[in-house]
């Protein structure tokens, strides 16, 4: 592995055999790389918070229903399997 | 239809964090670009972005399946997210396929692409990544790049493709 990481950069308006350019990262964007990462990673996390959510949810209702007498089938006919 | 092989790069022995084509022929219909790739990171895959015309941050709506052989997920986010890469926790010599397709390139507005990633890891996990990921820019197309998670490296024997479709 190189010590400072690189970039390739295609440029299709050159000549075939002249296009691909290894370029070495500026600190500016080894920097911006980790920005967005964390971002991301970030959205994702809130994403995950609110599916894992959605779910408790669904089985708190399901939990509900077969305290009340329903049997689990009929609760799942009734929320969705 | 005819389908043009734009360029084909393949990473060399010191690794990249990105693949980025520049300048791209504006005489296509649609636009499509296969990558093979293979992450340094420990990880078995790791996540990958895709950005067009130098866009980052949140300006890609993306809706995803994303299953890994026992589970599914379903959901959308604001970053760009191109899927999985088989990383080097996987089964050595494993690389991630990934293809993207965007039709009407050319055209101003909001661009839509179709991608489709699939990693696996010693005949034993697979991963399928599918994905809606919108943008929307002032002009046409003209850029595409390909990266990994931060400090991520794409190693050695990594490679894209570009075509167009016309």
């Amino acid at each position: 592995m190189s010590e400072i990481p690189v970039k390739i950069v295609v440029d299709l308006s050159k000549p075939k055999g002249q296009r691909e350019s290894i370029i070495p990262l500026t600190k500016a964007e080894i920097g911006e790389r980790e920005v967005l990462a964390t971002e991301a990673e970030a959205q994702r996390l809130v994403d995950e918070q609110a599916k894992a959510d959605a779910e408790a949810a669904r089985q708190s209702g399901l939990d509900k229903l077969i305290a009340l007498g329903l049997t689990e089938a009929e609760a799942l006919a009734l929320v969705g399997a | 239809m005819t389908m043009t092989l734009i360029e084909t790069i393949t990473v060399g022995s010191g690794g990249a964090t990105s693949i980025e084509f520049t300048s791209i022929p504006q005489d296509g219909v649609e636009l499509y670009a296969e990558f093979s790739t293979r992450s340094n990171n420990s990880a078995l895959v790791k996540n990958i972005r895709i950005y067009f015309n130098g866009q980052t941050g949140g300006t890609y709506p993306t809706c995803y399946i994303d299953g890994n052989g026992s589970s599914t997920q379903f959901s959308n986010t604001g970053y760009s997210f191109g899927g999985r890469t088989n990383s080097a926790g996987s089964t050595a010599g494993t690389f991630t396929s990934t293809g993207i397709r965007m039709p009407n390139y050319t055209s101003t507005g909001t661009h839509l692409s179709l991608i489709e990633s699939v990693a696996e890891n010693a005949a034993a996990e697979c991963y399928l990544f599918l994905a809606a990921q919108g943008l929307t820019t002032s002009g046409a197309i003209t850029s595409m790049k390909f990266e990994t998670s931060s400090a991520d490296t794409l190693l050695e024997h990594s490679s894209a493709s570009l075509y167009t479709i016309s």
